[in-house]
Order: C-alpha cells, then sequence, then structure tokens
C-alpha cells in the first residue's frame, strides 16, 4: 500500500500523469481506449503508456477487457480516497 | 404535480413541439435530430432528458464523443437544469466516450447499477464518420439495433452540412431510412434576419405535425412559435412571400 506521499510522487511524477488526473477529474464518466485518452490530451499512446500504467498500479484507473482493445475507466472510489489522502497531507503541512 | 405522460409516448417536455409530435416521440423509437452548429440540437436534447428525468421518473444518459462534462453541465445552467445534482442521484448519467469505444461497449455505457437507461442521447454521430475502420452505416446501424434492443428511446444528434443539397442531410449514409423519426432544425433568413426553424420530416407509426415552425432558445429553454405560413421555400434556405400575400400586396392588401 503506497503512502500519501508515494501517491502525491507519482501524481506529480510528470506532466502527463498530472494532465491524466485532471482529465479524469473533470470527466469521471470518461470511458476510452488508451489511444482516446492520449488524443484528448494532445498526445500518441506510446506517450501516455508508462504514466497511465502508474495511474493504474494506484488503482486510480482501471483497465477493462473490450473487444480486440481495452478499455480505461476511472475508479471514483480509489480517486476518492486518495483525495482524501493528499488533502489531509496538506493539511498537516499546513498546520506544521 | 408531473404532467401525464401520453400513453406508448415519450414526451419531450417542451409542450408545442410535443403537440407537433402527437404527444411525444414513440417509446422505444430512435431519433434522429439533424442541424448545422448552433440551430438548438444540443439544447432540444438536454431537455429530452432533463425533463424525461425530473417530469416523467426516466432515467437518462447523455454521450458525448467531444464535449467535456463540465461544458455540459454550464450549458445546461444556463438554461435552468442541474444535471449535477442528476448525477448525484443516479438518475442520469453524463458519459465521455468515443464511437469505437461506445459500438463495442454500449451495455458499459448505457446501463445503471441498478437500472436500466429509458432516455439516451449520442451527441454526435458525425464522429463515426471520423472512424476508418468500418463503414457509417454499418456502425450507426449496429447502435441503432443495440438501442432498440434496450427499449430505450434514442435521440441521435447529426451535424448537418451546410453545403448538404436541400440545407440538411439526413438522407447521408442512410440515416433517414434508419431513424424512425427524423426532426430538422435549420436557420432560415426571413427579411433579413437569421431565425431557427424545426420541421418533422418522418415520424414511423403515428400522424404529426407537417408544417416548419419558429424554433427560439430563451433562458428558459426552446420554445415553439408559429408557423412561417406566409413564406414559401423555406426548407430550401431561400424563401419568398407566398404566392397568395404578394398577390395581397399588388391589390393593395395587407
Amino acid at each position: 500500500m503506497s503512502t500519501s506521499i508515494e501517491i502525491v510522487n507519482t501524481i506529480l511524477s510528470s506532466v502527463t500523469t498530472v494532465d491524466l488526473m485532471k482529465l479524469f477529474q473533470k470527466n469521471p464518466n470518461l470511458i476510452d481506449t488508451v489511444e482516446g485518452v492520449a488524443k484528448r490530451i494532445g498526445q500518441t499512446a506510446s506517450q501516455v503508456e508508462s504514466d497511465i500504467g502508474k495511474l493504474v498500479d494506484l488503482g486510480i484507473l482501471v483497465k477493462i477487457p473490450s473487444g480486440k482493445s481495452t478499455v480505461l475507466v476511472l475508479d471514483k472510489k480509489r480517486a476518492k480516497e486518495i483525495d482524501m489522502k493528499i488533502e489531509s497531507m496538506l493539511g498537516l503541512e499546513d498546520g506544521s | 404535480m408531473a404532467p401525464e405522460m401520453a400513453r406508448g409516448r415519450a414526451p419531450t417536455g417542451v409542450l408545442e413541439f410535443d403537440a407537433m409530435l402527437n404527444g411525444g416521440f414513440m417509446k422505444g423509437d430512435c431519433v434522429l435530430v439533424t442541424g448545422a452548429a448552433g440551430t438548438g440540437k444540443t439544447n432540444l436534447a438536454l431537455q429530452f432528458l432533463y425533463n424525461g428525468v425530473t417530469k416523467y421518473g426516466e432515467h437518462a444518459v447523455y454521450v458525448t464523443f467531444e464535449q467535456m462534462p463540465d461544458q455540459i453541465y454550464r450549458d445546461a445552467k444556463t438554461l435552468g437544469m442541474n444535471l449535477e445534482k442528476l448525477e448525484e442521484e443516479n438518475r442520469l448519467k453524463v458519459v465521455s466516450t468515443s464511437p469505437d469505444v461506445l459500438v463495442q461497449n454500449p451495455d458499459m455505457i448505457t446501463d445503471f447499477s441498478a437500472e436500466r437507461a429509458e432516455r439516451i442521447v449520442i451527441d454526435s454521430i458525425s464522429y463515426f464518420e471520423l472512424s476508418r475502420k468500418n463503414s457509417v452505416r454499418d456502425e450507426i446501424y449496429t447502435l441503432i439495433r443495440y438501442l432498440k434492443t434496450k427499449g430505450a428511446t434514442s435521440m441521435l444528434l447529426h451535424e448537418a452540412q451546410t453545403e448538404s443539397p436541400h440545407g440538411f442531410g439526413p438522407y447521408e449514409h442512410g440515416l433517414s431510412f434508419l431513424a424512425d423519426t427524423v426532426v430538422v432544425l435549420k436557420y432560415v433568413e426571413i427579411e433579413s434576419a437569421i431565425q431557427r426553424a424545426v420541421a418533422i420530416l418522418k415520424m414511423r407509426g403515428s400522424d404529426h405535425e407537417k408544417t416548419l415552425r419558429e424554433l427560439k432558445i430563451t433562458p428558459k429553454g426552446i420554445e415553439v412559435g408559429g408557423s412561417f405560413d406566409q413564406w414559401e421555400g423555406v426548407l430550401s434556405g431561400a424563401p419568398h412571400k407566398s404566392f397568395a400575400i404578394r398577390m395581397s400586396k399588388a391589390f393593395g392588401g395587407i
């Protein structure tokens, strides 16, 4: 289980990861292929693959087989948990 | 108190428009709404879904291929519709996806956890034209068959190309044949002013109004006005005063 600091470090590890987080936060019912998700943030599938992998490892994004390809969806419950972890971490830092 | 829903009908909740439809769309039908950008397709679709949920207790899904949900929420809010609240209550879902994913996973997109969607809007099927894998007609046909099997009343929005013959293009890819009902929205120029108009070209299994009516987008949503009965050739985009009016004017009438 990742700690809050590890989660934040992973999310902030690249501009693409942050862009992906913003995309799914604004768009919690987004269901699309890696290629489709990449297009939505102005990139290609190969450019975003490893960053998507990081968010899948954190449990924020879920890969679901779909015909010949795979689609990505947001795990809303997990995303909320992580939001709360980050908020509580920031709250502790504010108080220190 | 919620207005009564005519048996076998799926009213839009826009009273004058429902009157044109003889009480609303036929339940379970596939409706094609075609028109150029800005003619009111999205507004009509939002009212169809929002009123379906709030007035008639149905579940609804808005599938968008381009717009982000926050844009749709904002547009709906300007018309007094709070879609976010309905999403929180699990009565409506705004889903972003791509045409390929929709065709391969329609259940994932249109089903709720416990209820099935009774009203579905696809915005817009013009995005299928960007698909390179299969023929547009095949993909749209597959989608329509799916929606009909589910028993949902669906509304497919179609971006008409202004250069299409007659100024509207529901005949592209045989769309007008595939859909049960075809609604055309278009701009018309009347005495140097741009107005919007609505017409029902086809409604399988039901009578419907045949006249072209004025369509207004107000802060309260869509309103349907009077017919263009003093004008001819409105649908072609080049209206002129009808022969009777010209004759009347020529001989000193009003």
